[in-house]
C-alpha cells in the first residue's frame, strides 16, 4: 500500500536511519546447530530476512551451552537480532516456549556445579567419579581377599564337598568381574526427575 | 556552450534538450530531468551527452507536456530503489555483499572501486529485503565505522558510465576552470556557478573545498552549476 504523498516521506524517514530494521528482532526457526552447540542456522519467518547460518546463540546465562534435538515437530523457535544494530553482529536469543524434548543436554564447561529439577530437594548430586574411586579403593583389599578365599574354598572341595566347588568358583569370579567392570559404570549423560 | 543530447544506448544521434537538470550526489544515484521537443517517449537504456559529461542511465518516467516530453533518467539500470534479495554472509569481504547487491539489481561494480575497502573483511553481513540503495548505504556506513577506516571519507555513487563505485574519497582537483560565482550562501556552504561546461563533479575539490553534491541546469543560453560543499 503506497501513497504518493506520504510514501516519499516514509522513504526519507527510512533512509535517514538505514539501520532501523537491524534494531528489531525477528522470530526464526532453528534448522541446525553446530557441533560445539554455540551456533545455529535459522530460517526467519519474515521473508525480508534470509536464511542465516552460523549465528551465535546468546542464552543469557554465562557459560551455558544447550544441545538441541532438532526435528520437524515440534519445531524450535528463537529470536534473531543484531548487536548494536550492526548487520555484522547477528545473534540468536530468547527461546520461544517449546517442548522440553527439544533440549537434549545442557553443559556448563567452566562450572563444577549443576542443580536441575530442584525445588526443596535435599539430595545432592554426588561427585560420581571421585566417589567411585574412593569406594573402589576401600573395597579393593577386602574383595580381593574374599575372592581369594572363595577360590581357596573351591580348591578344598573334594570328595563329598565336590558339589560345592562350582558355587565357590562362581562367587570368586563374580566378585572379581563386578569390581573390574563397575568403574566403567559412570554415566556422562544425566537424567533428572 | 554545451547542449544536452539524449539518445538511445549505442545510438549516434538523439534529441536535444531545451532544459536539462542533472543532479549528482556524492552518495547515491544521479538522475536527470530533460525537456525534449519531441512527441516520442524515450524508454529503456539511454545516454546523455552534456559537453564532456557522458551519462549512461535508464528512463524512469516520461510524460507529455506542451510541445514535447519531460523525461526523468536515473543512473545505470535505475533499479537501486528495488528491494534487495535477502542474503546472509559469514566473514565476507565487503566486495561480496556489494557485488551481490549490485548484480541482483541489474547494476555492476566499477573497476575503479577502492580495493582497500572492497577487500576488508566483516564478521558477518545480513542483507535484508529492503531498498537496494538503502542496503548499500548501510553497508558503507558500517564499513566507515571500522577503526582502520574511521579517519577516511567513504562514499558510494553511480558514476557517469552507470557503474557503482564505492571507496575512500580522494578529492581530486575539479577539472572545471572556466567558471564564475553567480551566487553563494556561505551559511549553507552552497555555491552557484556560471560555467561554460558542466564539469564539476561530486567527490572533487573546488576552491580548496570538497564538493559533495552537484546540480547542473543546462539551457540553450546558460549553464548553472549549484555546488553543495562538504562540511
Amino acid at each position: 500500500m503506497k501513497c504518493r504523498l506520504t510514501g516519499p516521506l516514509l522513504a526519507l524517514a527510512r533512509h535517514s536511519d538505514t539501520r532501523s530494521p537491524y534494531r528489531a528482532s525477528y522470530r526464526a526457526r532453528v534448522v541446525s546447530q553446530s557441533a560445539d552447540w554455540l551456533r545455529v542456522d535459522v530460517q526467519p519467518d519474515d521473508p525480508l530476512l534470509p536464511v542465516m547460518a552460523n549465528v551465535y546463540l546468546h542464552h543469557g546465562v554465562p557459560g551455558l551451552r544447550v544441545k538441541l534435538r532438532l526435528r520437524d515437530e515440534p519445531p524450535v523457535f528463537v529470536m534473531v537480532g543484531w548487536l548494536d544494530g550492526s548487520p555484522t553482529k547477528p545473534f540468536a536469543a530468547i527461546w520461544a516456549p517449546t517442548s522440553p524434548s527439544n533440549v537434549e543436554a545442557l553443559a556448563f564447561p567452566t562450572q563444577d556445579r549443576l542443580d536441575l529439577g530442584q525445588r526443596d530437594a535435599i539430595d545432592a548430586v554426588i561427585k560420581g567419579t571421585a566417589y567411585r574411586e574412593a569406594e573402589q579403593e576401600m573395597n579393593g583389599a577386602p574383595l580381593v581377599g574374599l575372592a581369594a578365599t572363595y577360590s581357596a574354598m573351591a580348591l578344598l572341595c573334594v570328595g563329598p564337598l565336590l558339589p560345592l566347588k562350582p558355587g565357590f568358583t562362581a562367587l570368586a569370579k563374580a566378585i572379581t568381574t563386578f569390581e573390574a567392570k563397575s568403574e566403567t559404570f559412570l554415566s556422562e549423560i544425566v537424567r533428572t526427575g | 556552450m554545451a547542449s544536452v543530447v539524449l539518445r538511445p544506448a549505442g545510438a549516434t544521434s538523439g534529441l536535444a534538450a531545451s532544459l536539462a537538470v542533472i543532479t549528482m550526489p556524492r552518495i547515491g544515484v544521479w538522475h536527470a530531468t530533460l525537456h525534449l521537443a519531441s512527441e516520442v517517449k524515450p524508454k529503456g537504456r539511454v545516454e546523455i551527452q552534456a559537453g564532456p559529461l557522458a551519462l549512461s542511465g535508464t528512463v524512469d518516467r516520461v510524460g507529455l507536456e506542451a510541445g514535447g516530453v519531460r523525461v526523468r533518467v536515473v543512473a545505470g539500470a535505475g533499479r537501486l530503489g528495488n528491494a534487495a534479495k535477502p542474503r546472509h554472509y559469514t566473514s565476507p569481504v565487503v566486495r561480496m555483499p556489494l557485488d551481490d547487491l549490485a548484480r541482483d539489481a541489474g547494476e555492476s561494480l566499477s573497476p575503479t572501486c577502492d580495493a582497500a575497502v572492497m577487500n576488508r573483511t566483516l564478521l558477518a553481513w545480513t542483507t535484508l529485503g529492503v531498498g537496494t540503495g538503502a542496503m548499500i548505504s548501510t553497508l558503507m556506513e558500517v564499513v566507515s565505522d571500522l577503526p582502520e577506516l574511521a579517519k577516511d571519507d567513504l562514499g558510494w555513487r553511480l558514476l557517469g558510465d552507470g557503474t557503482l563505485w564505492a571507496g575512500r574519497e580522494t578529492w581530486p582537483a575539479s577539472l572545471a576552470t572556466d567558471y564564475r560565482i553567480v551566487e553563494q550562501s556561505p551559511e549553507d556552504d552552497v555555491l552557484v556557478l556560471g560555467v561554460t561546461l558542466p564539469e564539476v563533479l561530486p567527490g572533487t575539490t573546488l576552491l580548496e573545498r570538497h564538493v559533495d553534491s552537484v546540480e547542473h541546469t543546462v539551457t540553450p543560453d546558460q549553464i548553472l552549476t549549484r555546488v553543495w560543499l562538504a562540511s
